[in-house]
């Protein structure tokens, strides 16, 4: 088996989101919102409905632009290269490369619909990275087969269900070797069946030490997978701990609310 | 009435060498036309996306201008009033061999700039039906905006584009006839001239009726499968009978033009 993750590097978080802040119009929806993940760290995100959850998350790939803050990937800043001046510029092709080393899953999936579920997989390395066709299509099977989706490789999306879709995107999302996997919501979309298999899926990433920021509303899985939870209200963190603390010792009255209110 | 019935089965079954000529002229004029719309449209189309100001404007207006006057008036200025301008003639000129007359050469300009407006109204909102979430699954992956385009945009909005264009196509192949005000000698000219050259203008019009329709209805089939292709591309089912099929493309013109796929697919995969 090959390693799911790309080679460790320096000691200290894989990511750092330092200060985010997001205003749309003259709506702020996050209010410079910190926070961390380190190797082999499982951080999930709650909170209520418009809390800034998914915001936040797609901030720290930088699918959507901070207003302000800095998010850094391995101490580096996302997306920058250093100028001669000392300092930092963005830069679209570092850009490029930064993000290819952060997986994303979608709350829809968002496949590619005209490729077959292993083309899904095997596109972006062979395309994207340039690596080797044969051994790229090899491991894109050898990654379906261990998202237990061995016998779909040749389907394409439209007829797979929604469950088996979500994992062909998580078996898509390690194919670029990531330090990082951010999953917004991943089961949402699906049915209580489905829900459960793509669920026992990322736990299994989770035990074989896949860094990862997961953004759910399922409490018993975060509770269960989760080294630090932080609960966000209102663009705002409101508490941050581990599961332990925050499921059985949450010390803000709000976030007992928030908590009850899911039973 | 007077209907020669051996002149009509006659010109229908064995139809005479100038006839064959127009036909083939209104075939290869109709077919290089749309393939050089279809390289311009979607340049058009790429500069109507533009991040640029000028080229988005540039595009509007030319699709603007194209649309909003008639071929007929763009055919014969292009030939007859740019000559009488003095500011570009269209000559003969001889291609390996074949000589094409300057009225050939300004109508398949004339018809390619028609079409590739028309075309790039297709294929923008054909892009426009590709969902946002396709972009940003390219974009975490590393894809560059051209290779997105290219892997993954265009493959599937194609599938949406066909009908239009197909339908665009088929309009095409029929206004041809108007090449003949500037002697383009293709079908209905043909048929003109033999009807005067005869006097039996009922049964010759006839004759290119049924050649009309038999052009259009095999590009019907044609288009049918490549729809069928298309969709097989996707996993979807595509089980129109044919016949429905060429009954609807043959009563749908230009009218329309941004079908998306999912008002399309589901309704035609449920009525057999
Ligand atoms: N593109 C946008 N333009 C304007 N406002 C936006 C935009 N995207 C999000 N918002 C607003 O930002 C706030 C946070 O939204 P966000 O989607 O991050 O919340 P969430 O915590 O993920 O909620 P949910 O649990 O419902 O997914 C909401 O009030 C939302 O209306
Ligand atoms: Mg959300």
């Amino acid at each position: 088996m090959t390693a799911l993750l790309s080679e460790k590097t320096i000691s200290g978080p894989v990511m750092y989101a330092k200060e985010i802040t997001k205003t749309y119009g003259d709506k702020t929806v996050l209010h410079g919102v910190s926070a961390q993940v380190l190797e082999g760290q499982v951080l999930t995100l709650v909170g209520p409905s418009g809390s800034g959850k998914t915001t936040l998350l797609r901030t720290f790939n930088r699918l959507e632009e901070p207003t302000s803050g800095e998010i850094l990937l391995d101490s580096k800043p996302l997306g920058k290269r250093s100028r001669s001046d000392g300092g930092y510029g963005d830069d679209v092709q570092q850009l490029r490369l930064d993000q290819q080393r952060i997986g994303f899953v979608f709350q829809s999936f968002n496949l590619f619909p005209h490729m077959s579920a292993a083309e899904n997989v095997w596109h972006a390395p062979v395309r994207v990275k340039r690596e080797n066709k044969a051994e790229a299509v090899g491991r894109a099977h050898e990654l379906l087969g261990r998202v237990g989706l061995a016998d779909q490789a040749d389907q394409k999306p439209a007829t797979l269900s929604g469950g088996q879709q979500q994992r062909v995107a998580i078996a898509r999302a390690l194919a670029m070797r990531p330090r990082l996997l951010l999953f917004d919501e991943p089961t949402s979309a699906l049915d209580p069946e489905m829900t459960s298999e793509v669920l026992r899926t990322i736990q299994g990433l989770a035990e074989e030490g896949v860094t990862m920021v997961i953004v759910t509303h399922e409490m018993a899985f975060a509770r269960r997978v989760s080294d630090r939870v932080v609960v966000m209200e209102a663009g705002r963190i409101l508490e941050e701990g581990t599961a332990e603390q925050i499921f059985s010792h949450p010390e803000h009255e709000r976030t007992r609310r928030f908590l009850s209110s899911l039973e | 009435m007077q209907f020669d019935p051996e002149f009509f089965t006659e010109s229908l079954f064995s139809p005479s060498a100038p006839f064959l000529r127009g036909l083939m002229m209104t075939v290869a004029v109709s077919v290089i036309s749309m393939t050089l719309a279809l390289f311009v449209g979607l340049l058009v189309a790429m500069m109507a996306r533009s991040r640029f100001f000028a080229l988005r404007t540039v595009a509007g207006l030319y699709v603007w201008i194209l649309r909003g006057t008639p071929l007929l008036v763009q055919l014969v200025l292009l030939y007859m009033g740019f000559s009488a301008a003095g500011i570009f003639a269209f000559e003969t000129v001889s291609i390996a061999g074949i000589s094409i007359a300057g009225a050939v050469q300004a109508a398949v300009v004339a018809l390619t700039l028609n079409e590739s407006a028309y075309v790039a109204e297709i294929v923008r909102s054909g892009l426009e039906t590709i969902p946002k979430g396709q972009v940003e699954a390219s974009q975490i992956l590393g894809m560059t905006a051209i290779s997105t385009m290219r892997w993954v945009i265009l493959p599937q909005a194609i599938r949406t584009m066909v009908p239009p264009l197909g339908n665009t196509f088929n309009q095409l192949m029929k206004n041809t006839s108007i090449l003949s005000v500037i002697g383009v000698q293709e079908m209905f000219l043909m048929t003109q001239s033999i009807s005067s050259a005869t006097f039996r203008t009922f049964e010759i019009f006839c004759v290119a009726a049924l050649y009309y329709l038999l052009l259009t209805t095999i590009w019907t089939v044609i288009q049918w499968y490549i729809e069928r292709h298309y969709n097989h591309k996707v996993g979807l089912p595509y089980e129109i009978p044919l016949v429905s099929s060429t009954v609807r493309v043959l009563r749908s013109g230009r009218a329309g033009l941004a079908r998306s796929p999912r008002e399309e697919t589901p309704k035609e995969v449920l009525t057999p």
